[in-house]
């Protein structure tokens, strides 16, 4: 039995059946087999003993014929003495003795033992007649004692000796019968037995059959069982559910591919277990960033909108709030197209701020500034920038709308505007007057003569004009600088001729201060790109500082020379040097240096028609692509160094000289 | 008829001004102007040789007399020098392109107007002699 309960040693099913089938297939061969076997002998067995009844009766017919005989025949030689008879007689006997020995033989290979104790009793009553009596008697007669021979008492003896044979026979006929009944009685057992045996081991293999089949169920039907119930509970969450050692090699792989399955799917759970606590932390930081960023983006003074890219507004801030009195709630998540009618109820421009919108989503990069007037609930002029907002990998998320309050500013600019009109209309109608009346005046070709003293006045007055005009110049460029509304006309020019003009007009000033001025400047022309009265005015502006900056008999410079690609403009420059022996201060180099003239206070009263002089000059330069640097070292001279770009054509060339 | 003055609408809406230009003027034949329209009022009845117009002024700007002035066929070609305190690039620009002559930024040297208002008449001189 041990060979269908040990489970431990793995093997395949297919080969855990075989094994077993082929055993039961050998049991029942053997079974039937050894039916066959059982059959043939009881087959044998009762034509042994069906040979024995026929033998056994044939000889016993031959002993008791052959005795007749030996009888018969010395009973007619006895009667007639004739040789002749005794022929049966001897011949008789050897029949008698070898029916005898068949006899014999034959009664030894069956259960006879009753007739062979019948057949010596039949045995002794022959050879007593012929002992005792046919062989006395044959002597008798060959003797010629006849009458010894023929007597009565040899007669009756010889009659009952063959007559005590004859009653053995008979017994021994009754015996044969009776020990054949005995010995097929024996056979029928043995056949019974066999049949019996046979019908035991069919029944006994069949009964293995049938537990090899259960064993076989069940078995499999249990190590089914730890696999279902183990992918069961590893389905119901149990991680640490694996299936055990299976005897099945094939379920056994089966229950170790499940078990590396489930090691997977833990190791992956455990990652993802990480990867969640790992994404807990980050959204934990990325919800403290974004309410930091929420709080930065309601800190801003400014009003956002957010819309994204599917085109939902995404978010507002605090100011869009307190701007418009609305609520997130009422905005947030509102399609773009019906912000059109929440335009209309705010902004008095409402369908010209739309389409500017509306323009966004067919063009993504646009960038642009327009301006929405809000009517309700409060009248602002708000300057809207909006801004494509690209994410981490540049992919397009969205719009912002950045809305300024500029009511105030746009009041200012209104304000210096009209300031500028009133500065320029309003200061140079008197003065064109002043200029005009006092010109004829000092003229006095049809005026009539003055005397020294009212032309010395004259003068003073006309003087003042002039820089009292030059101020308002200022000014003017000055809040054109601001409002970035200057307007450059570049055109080719030649520097040096330029150079020469401005010189020549303000050699008076030169002169009356003794000045020495010299032109070092390079032997070619430089043509440079620049609109003409901005660029005399600049070599004026910095001409006219050095020169009141220098003292008298002191020595001023120009020098022009090639200055590569420099500055913000990828073209050949040229550097314009207007240098000084005088020591400028700190203040006005700072003043030349500084993007605006932040010092109230001018260095020296003669410098309040240059005021704003500096800044604008640099402002001028910075216009054309150039960069002015101011510079002083006590007690060796001070500097302004300027560039210009070159037109094209010469930059070309002065780029092949570069090179050589 | 050639020894018949130029006739000169000048239109400025300050009298210094225009008192100063008078001065200067006073060898052509001169009618003055307080105003735009005025002005405008003055060129259709005189058709003169040429207009000095200010640029800011009450009623009709300079520039409204100029445009006004293209659309009437008798006075479209009278040349006119716009005379004005506005003296930034774009806004010369602006008053040439409108049809004038030339453009004087005030305040102006007295020889600078006296040359220019020669030089125009000259130049629109070869038209027919009036009568």
């Amino acid at each position: 039995m041990r060979l269908f309960v040990r489970e431990k040693r793995p093997t395949r099913v297919v080969d855990w059946l075989n094994a077993r089938l082929s055993l039961i297939f050998v049991l029942i061969l053997v079974v039937f087999l050894l039916g066959i076997g059982a059959s043939l002998y009881a087959f044998n067995v009762q034509r042994h003993l069906d040979d024995q009844k026929v033998l056994l009766r044939e000889d016993a017919d031959g002993m008791l014929q052959a005795m007749t005989d030996q009888q018969s025949g010395l009973r007619d030689y006895i009667s007639t003495n004739k040789s002749v008879f005794l022929a049966p007689f001897l011949l008789g006997r050897p029949a008698y003795l070898a029916s005898l020995q068949d006899l014999t033989t034959q009664l030894q290979t069956g259960p006879f033992q009753h007739t062979l104790i019948g057949l010596s009793v039949v045995e002794e009553t022959a050879d007593e007649w012929y002992n005792n009596y046919a062989i006395s008697q044959v002597q008798e007669m060959q003797a010629g004692k006849l009458t010894d021979a023929r007597s009565d008492t040899s007669i009756l003896n010889g009659s009952s000796l063959f007559a005590q044979f004859r009653a053995a026979m008979v017994q021994l006929q009754v015996t044969i019968g009776q020990d054949l009944v005995v010995y097929q009685n024996q056979v029928n057992t043995i056949n019974l037995s066999l049949v019996i045996g046979s019908l035991v081991l069919a029944v006994g293999a069949n009964a293995a059959f049938l537990w090899l089949l259960r064993s076989f169920t069940g078995t499999l039907q249990r190590q089914l069982v730890r696999l279902t119930s183990t992918t069961e509970r590893l389905g119901e969450g149990e991680q640490s559910a694996r299936v055990v050692s299976l005897t099945f090699i094939d379920l056994d792989q089966v229950g170790q591919s499940i078990n590396r399955m489930a090691d997977a799917i833990q190791q992956h759970l455990n990652t993802i277990e990480e990867a969640m606590r790992t994404l807990e932390r980050q959204y934990a930081l990325v919800e403290r960033a974004q309410s930091e960023s929420r709080a930065i983006f309601d800190a801003s003074s400014e009003a956002f909108l957010f819309i994204s890219a599917s085109g939902i507004v995404h978010a507002i801030n605090r100011p869009f709030r307190e701007f418009f009195a609305m609520s997130a709630e009422e905005i947030v998540g509102m399609p773009f197209a019906d912000l059109q009618h929440l335009w209309e109820a705010l902004f008095a421009n409402a369908a010209s701020f739309h389409a500017d919108l509306a323009q966004d989503s067919a063009n993504q990069e646009r960038r642009y500034t327009t301006m929405a007037i809000q009517k309700e609930p409060q009248y602002r002029e708000l300057a809207v920038s909006s801004t494509p907002v690209p994410g981490s990998s540049n992919a397009y998320l969205g719009r912002l709308y950045v809305l300024r309050d500029v009511t105030r500013e746009r009041e200012a600019e209104r304000l210096k505007a009209e300031f500028n009109a009133l500065v320029s209309h309003g200061l140079r109608s008197p003065l064109t007057s002043i200029k005009g009346y006092t010109d004829l005046l000092i003229q006095q070709e049809e005026t009539g003569s003055l005397t020294e003293l009212q032309q010395e006045f004259l003068g003073i007055v006309q003087s003042n004009t002039r820089r009292l005009l030059a101020l308002v110049n200022d000014l003017l460029d000055m809040s054109r600088l601001e409002a970035q509304t200057m307007v450059i006309h570049a055109v080719p020019l030649d520097l040096h001729s330029l150079i020469r003009d401005v010189t020549r007009s303000m050699r008076p000033q030169i002169e009356e201060r003794r000045q020495r001025l010299s032109l070092r400047l390079a032997a070619a022309p430089f043509i440079v790109l620049g609109d003409e009265n901005r660029v005399g005015q600049i070599l004026t502006n910095l001409l006219s500082f050095a020169a009141s900056h220098t003292p008298l008999e002191g020595r001023i410079d120009w020098e022009t020379q090639p200055a590569g690609v420099t500055g913000a403009l990828d073209t050949m420059m040229v550097r314009i040097t207007c240098s000084s022996s005088g020591d400028f201060s700190a203040g006005d180099v700072a003043a030349f240096n500084q993007p605006f003239f932040h010092d109230s206070a001018p260095s020296t009263s003669e410098t309040v028609g240059g005021l704003l002089g500096p800044s604008i000059t640099r402002s001028l330069v910075e216009l054309h692509g150039g960069t002015l640097q101011a510079s002083a070292e006590a007690g060796k001279g001070s500097a302004f160094a300027f560039t210009l770009p070159l037109a094209p054509s010469q930059a070309s060339m002065q780029e092949v000289i570069a090179h050589m | 008829m050639n020894s018949m003055k130029a006739k000169l609408v000048i239109a400025d809406d300050e009298a210094d001004i225009r008192r100063l230009i008078v001065f200067l003027l006073r060898s052509y034949d001169l009618f003055e102007a307080q105003n735009g329209k005025r002005a405008l009022e003055l060129i259709c009845e005189v058709q003169p040789d040429l207009a000095l117009l200010d640029v800011m002024m009450p009623e009709m700007t300079g520039l409204e007399v100029l445009t006004a002035m293209g659309e009437n066929p008798l006075i479209a070609s009278t040349p006119v020098i716009m005379l004005s305190a506005k003296g930034q690039a774009d806004e010369i620009e602006q008053g040439l392109q409108s049809g004038a002559t030339r453009y004087l930024v005030k305040p102006f040297e007295s020889q600078a107007l006296r040359t220019c208002i020669a030089e125009v008449l000259r130049e629109s001189a070869p038209s027919p002699v009036k009568e």
